[in-house]
């Protein structure tokens, strides 16, 4: 499983990356091979807000629906669009492409909170 | 694994597979992906391992009347050499289970759901102990000992050819023989897919040996193995309808739109419940696709009109139309193909259409070509 050096995670499996006007969210490459074939990706509103672990999307594979959960709290400034009509590349290209979403977090404290590379692999070791 | 495991458990695991809890068993969900697998059955072949489904024998001087007396179908009309499809109802004409028939000269072979084996023993076992069936029919759990494996696609024929299990091209849709040395090979022309396909019994010993010889053809035929989940979604496609997700035993035949399945000729246990239910049931199970984006999943509301009118009870992305559809209990009025409801999926209403099964035109009786003669 991949898991990029430059992004910070969640412990629901999704990924974060910083960047000079807000984050980037999407889900990790464990994730996307745990649901199988994603077919729908129900994305929030431009504007929406959210308390960090709040749901704000869902994405449905052929077999299951899964939420994914604000790594921090924040207002959402943009959603991939691409994935309305190709939600397959969160499987083919998970931390590029498959992004999800970008928010602009509330508090700094929350995002000091996310794991490192380091801590989520652990993670993923306890999970397998 | 927490659950109960077929033979083939460890082909499973060398392929990659990924596993789900299903019926109480441990079995493989996907190998290269439940769309991947989905398109090989249409197009090409698949390999399955259904070896968690029940076996059970009737057996004994009284075993078909017993078999006709707990069978909603008429086990007699079919001849020795057929399967049928049937169910078993309590005396308030509830669905217990839904099953196949192998019908033998002078026993059957019902092949029961994974989830339901052993209520449908217990239920079995209590009808054979009354009279005029005590002592004279034996239930016989025969699962326990078996491996059933299912080639399924247009390619299945050619499949079964290169196998060396030509004879079975000879069968009609719905037909079985029995192979091997001992007969201990039983092949069927049946599937759960709505194409070509063919179920294969056997010895628990010989399954490893049949899916090695088939998956040697995986290369030179295309032929893909295929998990529970392609399964349901191909099931989905032809409107073929799973027990515990869209009937159960709070459900009668009718509103099932099985009661094709059901004789109303004969004596059989259900028969005066459904007798007085029959035509007046207020809901049916239908098909219908969605119109706008989304999943209609089991448990959403259905409405029409703002109003709600039933519930889905399964649904998917149909890989084959690349659209949602899904099945759905609505009130019999709201039931013609062609009528708009809405399904409420996350507490927004998607527009959906009620519409004919099967989605997908259902080739099982299509005539099989040999590519060599006999």
């Amino acid at each position: 499983m991949k898991v990029p050096a430059d992004l910070k995670y969640t412990k629901s499996h999704e990924w974060t990356k910083v960047t000079d006007d807000g984050i980037i969210v999407g889900i990790t490459d464990y994730a996307q091979s745990e649901m199988g074939d994603i077919v729908f990706a129900d994305l929030p509103q431009v504007g929406a807000e959210y308390k960090k672990g709040e749901s704000m999307a869902v994405i449905e594979s052929v077999k299951a629906v899964s939420d994914i959960y604000a790594p921090v709290g924040g207002t959402i400034i943009e959603v991939n669009e691409a994935l309305v009509d190709s939600p397959e590349l969160i499987n083919e290209d998970c931390y590029g492409e498959g992004w999800l979403l970008k928010l602009s977090p509330h508090s700094q404290a929350e995002l000091d909170e996310l794991l490192s590379p380091e801590e989520y692999e652990e993670l993923l070791e306890n999970e397998g | 694994m927490a659950g109960r495991v077929t033979p083939l458990v460890d082909h499973h695991k060398r392929l990659g597979a990924r596993f789900t809890e299903f019926g109480g068993w441990e079995m493989p969900v996907q190998y290269s992906g439940i769309i991947d697998e989905h398109l090989a059955v249409r197009q090409g072949c698949g390999l399955f391992d259904l070896s968690h489904m029940g076996e059970v024998e009737i057996r004994g001087p009284l075993a078909l009347e017993f078999a006709q007396w707990v069978l909603t179908n008429d086990v007699l009309k079919a001849a020795p050499g057929r399967v049928q499809y049937s169910l078993l109802c309590s005396e308030t004409g509830g669905i217990i289970d839904d099953l196949l028939v192998y019908r033998h000269p002078d026993y059957v072979t019902l092949i029961v759901n994974a989830s339901n084996t052993a209520k449908d023993l217990e239920w079995l076992l209590q009808q054979a102990n009354k009279p005029p069936y005590r002592g004279k029919v034996a239930i016989v759990n025969v699962g326990e000992e078996r491996a059933i494996l299912a080639v399924q696609g247009p390619k299945a024929p050619e499949v079964m050819e290169a196998a060396g299990l030509g004879e079975v091209l000879d069968l009609p849709y719905m037909a079985f023989c029995l192979l091997g040395d001992n007969g201990e090979l039983m092949v069927s022309r049946t599937g759960y897919t709505g194409e070509i396909g063919y179920e294969l019994y056997m010895p628990a010993g010989d399954a490893a040996h049949w899916w090695e010889r088939f998956m040697m053809l995986a290369e030179p035929m295309g032929l893909k193995p295929v998990g529970l989940g392609a399964r349901d979604t191909l099931r989905l496609e032809m409107g073929y309808t799973l027990y515990g997700s869209d009937i159960d035993e709070s459900t009668t035949p009718w509103e099932a739109g099985l009661g094709w399945a059901v004789k109303l000729s004969k004596e059989f246990i259900g028969r005066d419940a459904l007798a007085a239910s029959k035509g007046r049931h207020s809901r049916l199970l239908v098909g219908f696709v969605l119109h706008d984006r989304g999943i209609a999943r089991g448990g959403y509301t259905v409405q029409a009109e703002g109003q709600p009118i039933g519930k889905v009870t399964s649904g998917c992305i149909s890989p084959t139309l690349n659209r949602a559809v899904g099945l759905a209990y609505v009130d019999i009025s709201r039931s013609k193909p062609g009528t708009p409801v809405q399904i409420v999926i996350r507490g927004k209403e998607a527009a959906a259409e009620i519409a004919p099964l099967p989605f997908v035109p259902s080739r099982v009786k299509d005539p099989v070509k040999r590519c060599t003669e006999k």
